[in-house]
């Protein structure tokens, strides 16, 4: 397995643990947290197969834009999962 | 599963059901999607079917015909323009339904708000927002001026615009007319305007190719010059003004719209904060 392959597997169970931690945990702003992680690691897995452009988009929308508007989110409801 | 009625609710499901139902239909979804990953060509395959139509015709072309250095640019703002115009549109209805829906709900006093508990935070916070911000904004400027040669363009200069515009929301406050607090950034008002103006644009820039003789998004033929990659790099230029223009707006409206209802002082639909000066 050469780097490229190592740091694609490490990405992508970042992402599916990720994925699942957010799932899993009833604090609403954890599970905004975890998905910032998910598309971080998403945006860093697009720039490592070359598509420079989506993990760009990925960073901006996915890592910062969808996480403040999920937390925004989590304000307005009562923050825990039932 | 068996002995229960079809119209029992799903959450009257006992939690051991709803574990065996996992147990059964995730790996079932694993071998399935695995499956079906078997017979994708191998990835950068050229010999795949996605690279043997058109993409030789992109990779070999597009710089000299478009004068744009990024091929994604070239195929997003001019080869796929029409694709573009409606994903541009789709974001644009999504603010608005967002606005609609929760614009509707009115203000929650009773929920915390989105922001600081005062406008301006602590001091570092403001601190560090006033060197960040300008940063920021001009950091989306250049993502969206430097599409050409580089990763980026309108889409990603306007998600970095409106996340400035929201850091500025978030932290300096929504400005209060009354007391003489200024508002930072456009108002709802003024971010629905910029989205407005940004659709209407991209409509424009299709509508003026086509008055010039063209077909609707064909550059070519617009008088701006009298080489054609300069002519459609200009307009290329406009398109991606126009998406970032719609985004940035979008941005700030949807977290408008969400924070609205949160905010003591908030501002329902239709009333924002000119109307108290």
């Amino acid at each position: 397995m050469d780097d490229i392959q190592l740091l694609s597997v490490g990405l992508l169970a970042a992402m599916v643990v990720s994925a699942v931690c957010a799932l899993a945990v009833k604090d609403l702003l954890a599970a905004g947290a975890l998905f910032g992680v998910f598309s971080f690691a998403a945006a860093t897995w697009f720039a490592l197969m070359g598509a420079v452009d989506v993990a760009f988009t990925e960073a901006c929308v996915g890592g910062a834009l969808t996480t403040i508007l999920f937390v925004s989110t989590a304000f307005r409801t009562s923050r825990e999962l039932d | 599963m068996g002995a229960s009625t079809p119209s029992r609710p799903h959450r009257n499901r006992s939690p051991h059901g709803r574990w065996i139902l996992g147990a059964i239909a995730f790996p079932a979804l694993v071998a399935g999607l695995l499956l079906g990953m078997s017979e994708l060509p191998e990835f950068g395959d050229p010999a795949s079917p996605a690279s043997t139509h058109v993409s030789p015709r992109f990779i070999e072309d597009a710089a000299a015909e478009t004068g744009a250095a990024n091929m994604v640019t070239a195929v997003l703002a001019d080869y796929r323009g029409y694709d573009t115009l409606g994903e541009t549109a789709v974001i644009f209805a999504a603010g608005l339904g967002c606005l609609v829906i929760l614009g509707a709900a009115g203000p929650r006093p009773d929920l915390p708000a989105a922001g600081m508990s005062h406008p301006f935070g602590s001091i570092i916070l403001d601190a560090v927002a006033r060197i960040l911000v300008p940063v920021v904004l001009l950091f989306a400027v250049y993502v969206l001026v430097h599409g050409h040669v580089s990763p980026g363009g309108g889409f990603q200069g306007g998600v970095l615009f409106g996340s400035g515009l929201i850091m500025m929301r978030l932290i300096w406050g929504p400005g209060e007319a009354d007391r003489g607090v200024p508002a930072f950034g456009p108002s709802l008002r003024g971010a629905l305007i910029l989205a407005c103006a940004g659709i209407l644009g991209y409509v424009g820039i299709g509508l003026a190719s086509m008055a010039f003789g063209g077909e609707f998004l064909n550059y070519g033929t617009l008088p701006l010059g009298s080489d054609p990659a300069h002519v459609r790099e200009l307009a290329t230029l406009g398109i991606e003004a126009a998406v970032f223009l719609t985004v940035a707006g979008t941005v700030a409206v949807l977290f408008d719209t969400i924070s609205i209802g949160m905010r003591e002082d908030g501002v329902p639909l239709g009333r924002d904060r000119e109307a108290g000066e």
